[in-house]
């Protein structure tokens, strides 16, 4: 690329700098503190348009000077006292409990929604399930997030339960079913788009859009849940756990979904023969069984 | 009319007269830019007609060249480059293919989290054996210059370059210290490649293999004279062509 220093006015400190131009028609200021790209200069001879672009304010959106922004979560904290004291009247050990190392049964994958708490939904305390939630309840196999904390929870936890729970009127499902680009996000939904792929006859045959939509949550959940059976962790742990004698083969996985209108969860009945059918290809430990 | 591609290995009847000054002298950036070549034609036949030039030529030189290739492949050297089109990893070491195995991304970073770069290692190291990783950056290097500007790149490119900007923040006094941005550009870069040997170093297969290499030093099965991977920082300077 061509560089052209050029001596201008910079508006921030006012001294004579050498501003770099940096491509066609955008220039940046040369002093560190300033670090002020200027664009869209059409004669760049030209010192005052030059300083009218320049003039660009700096917030620093680090730090807030301003202390009154505080007092925005006075009311969580509020509330959080109240709960210590509710919690302690009735039960004192409660948060001697929970100072405890934590041995959950559960692992659940659900969506960031706020309407779907997985707790309370599930009617488990604190210390009972160890809580996984991302848009549209993911269980990527490249995503370091999600496989950490299966690993964490079936390696280190030794939960026995994995629950995905998925929700109708999903926000991340029903923009993955819009034609629309909605940026760095779409690299997420693809994973849902992806799911479609999969089942596509199925789906495009669903005459309404919502019997559509809500087909498409069970199968996102039903996916997600072979995409656990697919890691490496659990293949493992299900071996390991089936070598002992009169032991259940751990951890188990099972898919749910939510219904907000009701709040009643439903269990998702998986096809299980089309399940171990995926052995041939996902099977890392070939000889031994996959379910 | 034809105008011959005055491509990079070529010197013929018709190239001979262009190459007294150099390809590009004279030329303004936009003719460089909108310079005639294979790419021009919507399928690249005229790209893949190269590509069996570049077969006979190999195969003038050494007629086995292709049968060594066939039968696999057994590189020493792991390179973590740049994506920059000027750094080509093995002609700039004068190694023929085979040779160098190589990754090569947007300023040569090597992230924790990223799986890709994460997974070349591992092979690398694991499966190949290499003896040596180098980690070599360039001057110049537009990831390291976009990194200094605070400007938003937009999504996945500001991420990446997120890892540049934390390794400004470890040395930020000693790049305040540097007035020209040109020259913090080229400490920065030189600074990148450092940190990035770090974050070689910090992976767990390539700490375990030093540690299982340094013990088998000296034995007379293997044939391990220090400690395998090193790892080395390596800087580019595309105007001389010369690696420090």
């Amino acid at each position: 690329m061509m560089h052209t220093m050029n001596r201008f006015v910079c508006n921030n400190n006012k001294s004579i700098k050498r501003f770099l131009s940096t491509g066609k028609h955008s220039y940046q200021c040369n002093c560190m503190f300033c670090g002020v790209a200027v664009k869209s200069i059409t004669n760049p001879s030209n010192r005052l348009l030059i300083n009218k672009s320049a003039n660009i304010k700096r917030d620093f959106t680090f730090s807030s000077p301003d202390d009154e922004d505080a007092h925005h979560i006075d009311k969580l904290l509020d509330n959080n006292k109240r709960w210590v004291k509710h919690n302690s009247e009735n039960n004192p050990d409660y948060f001697a409990k929970l100072g405890q190392p934590q041995k959950p049964q559960y692992l659940y994958f659900g969506c960031s929604d706020s309407r779907v708490p997985a707790n309370e939904i599930l009617g488990l305390g604190p210390g009972e399930v160890f809580v996984h939630r991302n848009v549209g309840n993911l269980v990527p196999g490249n995503d370091l997030n999600a496989l950490s904390v299966l690993e964490f929870a079936v390696d280190h936890l030794g939960v026995s339960d994995i629950i995905v729970t998925g929700h109708y009127n999903c926000g991340a499902v029903k923009a993955a079913t819009a034609t629309q680009d909605l940026g760095m996000l779409e690299n997420w939904l693809r994973l849902i788009r992806d799911v479609y792929r999969l089942h596509r006859d199925f789906l495009d045959r669903i005459p309404n859009e919502q019997d559509r939509h809500r087909k498409l949550v069970e199968l996102n959940v039903i996916e997600q849940c072979i995409n656990i059976f697919k890691t490496g962790v659990v293949q493992r742990k299900r071996i390991q756990s089936k070598k002992e004698p009169g032991s259940k083969v751990v951890p188990r996985i099972h898919g749910l979904v939510f219904d907000t209108s009701e709040g009643i969860l439903h269990r998702l009945d998986v096809d299980y023969s089309r399940v171990g059918s995926l052995e041939a290809i996902y099977g890392l430990y070939p000889s031994k069984p996959f379910l | 009319s034809l105008r011959y591609i005055n491509t990079f290995n070529s010197n013929n009847q018709y190239t001979k007269s262009l190459n007294k000054l150099g390809p590009n002298t004279g030329r303004t950036f936009e003719e460089y830019f909108n310079r005639p070549g294979p790419w021009d034609e919507k399928n690249l036949d005229s790209l893949l007609i190269g590509n069996r030039k570049w077969i006979k030529k190999m195969q003038l030189d050494d007629p086995d060249f292709f049968y060594e290739l066939k039968r696999g492949h057994a590189p020493k050297i792991l390179w973590i480059g740049c994506s920059d089109a000027r750094v080509p990893a093995n002609e700039l070491l004068g190694e023929p293919p085979g040779s160098v195995f190589v990754h090569r991304n947007i300023a040569n970073l090597v992230v924790n989290t990223d799986f890709n770069c994460m997974s070349v290692i591992q092979y690398a190291v694991d499966v190949l054996k290499v003896k040596h990783i180098i980690v070599c950056g360039h001057y110049d290097c537009g990831g390291v210059k976009a990194s200094l500007e605070l400007v938003d790149h937009r999504s996945p490119l500001e991420n990446w370059l997120r890892n540049i900007r934390d390794t400004t923040r470890l040395h930020k006094e000693e790049l305040a210290e540097l007035s020209d941005f040109n020259a913090r550009c080229r400490r920065l870069v030189e600074l990148n490649v450092i940190e990035q040997c770090l974050n070689v170093f910090k992976t767990a297969v390539v700490q375990r293999r030093r540690v299982e290499t340094h013990n088998l030093i000296g034995s007379p099965k293997h044939n391990i004279t220090f400690a395998e991977p090193r790892v080395h920082a390596f800087v580019y300077e595309p105007g001389t062509g010369e690696i420090n």
